[in-house]
């Protein structure tokens, strides 16, 4: 048996495994377990990251705004929909109004006509000695 | 860009433990992409918390911690079990350690990390940790948030499991 090979022990032959006890197994099971060394370059790549990380961080009250100012167009053109609706509303209230004062208006004119036409055939038919109604 | 205290500092940490932090996701996952993704992410999470950590000792707790989670999330991520991606990382991991004989035999060691792989995602996360990291059970239970009985459960079940598997693949193995 080599130096090495005394050094490694017998009970790092596969064959042997099997008749490990649970002490000796836990052994090789924590020198089978070492830690591995991580990829090349990974320092640098979670550099690399973090600087990226560190940019979004500052971006993001920007974009935070972005969304605000989206946001508040959304809510800005609502409010003109809105006012722009109103005013259509009012408008045709304002006209539909004016339509009704005017009809009035109208109605009274037609009235006095009527009423003067009146008056004046009711005079007519006194005048001939004939009384309306009768 | 990073202050340059900051990113010295930083730096600093990322080498002091991307091993441990490496080598945890890898035997926690099983693979190495998996691994590697799952570290960056621990150290970026460290970036952002550095500031509320107080001790050297504090930030190890921290990342293994954190390690553990973001390794045991991915994990129920992938829909397949990855005892094939093992095969493929453990030469990677492995290779050069093993090939010069100082260490114990490559065949045992990748057998053994694969056997690792098949174990019950509980069990196996308290394998490592107390394997790897050689923590005891009380550490492992205050980092995983469960009763010390529970950790030991994990360990004593998880380690007569790897024995049992290793008693009958081994045989075939050398066949």
């Amino acid at each position: 048996m080599s130096e090495q090979e005394r050094m490694d022990g017998p009970e790092l032959v596969p064959e042997l495994v099997p008749d490990l006890k649970l002490a000796e197994f836990e052994l090789q099971l924590a020198r089978a377990m070492r830690p591995v060394d991580a990829p090349e370059g990974f320092a640098a790549r979670v550099m690399d990251k973090a600087e990226l990380t560190q940019k979004v961080v500052v971006i993001r009250p920007r974009s935070g705004l972005l969304r605000m100012q989206a946001w508040m167009g959304g809510a800005l053109a609502a409010v003109l929909a809105l006012g722009m609706y109103g005013s259509e509303v009012l408008h045709q209230r304002r006209e539909r109004a004016e339509q009704a004062a005017k009809a009035d208006q109208q109605f009274a004119v037609a009235m006095q006509v009527t009423d003067h036409a009146l008056a004046q055939t009711r005079e007519q038919l006194q005048r001939a000695g004939l009384k309306l109604g009768e | 860009m990073l202050m340059a205290m900051e990113a010295v500092e930083f730096r600093r940490l990322v080498e002091t433990h991307q091993r441990m932090v490496f080598s945890l996701a890898l035997r926690v996952t099983g693979e190495y992409g998996t691994a590697e993704e799952v570290a960056q992410d621990a150290f970026l999470e460290l970036y952002r918390a550095v500031e509320r950590l107080e001790s050297e000792d504090h930030v190890r707790f921290w990342l293994r911690r954190v390690t553990v989670h973001r390794a045991t999330d991915a994990l129920r991520r992938r829909a397949v079990r990855p005892e094939a991606a093992a095969e493929e990382w453990i030469e990677e991991a492995h290779g050069p350690e093993v090939a010069d004989g100082a260490a114990m035999n490559a065949a045992v060691v990748a057998r053994l990390e694969e056997l690792l792989q098949g174990l019950p995602e509980a069990m196996r996360v308290a394998v490592v940790l107390r394997y790897q990291e050689e923590m005891s059970p009380d550490e492992i239970a205050k980092l995983l948030g469960q009763p010390v009985a529970t950790v030991k459960s994990h360990l004593q079940r998880g380690l007569q499991l790897l024995r049992r598997k290793a008693a009958v693949t081994m045989k075939e193995y050398v066949r």
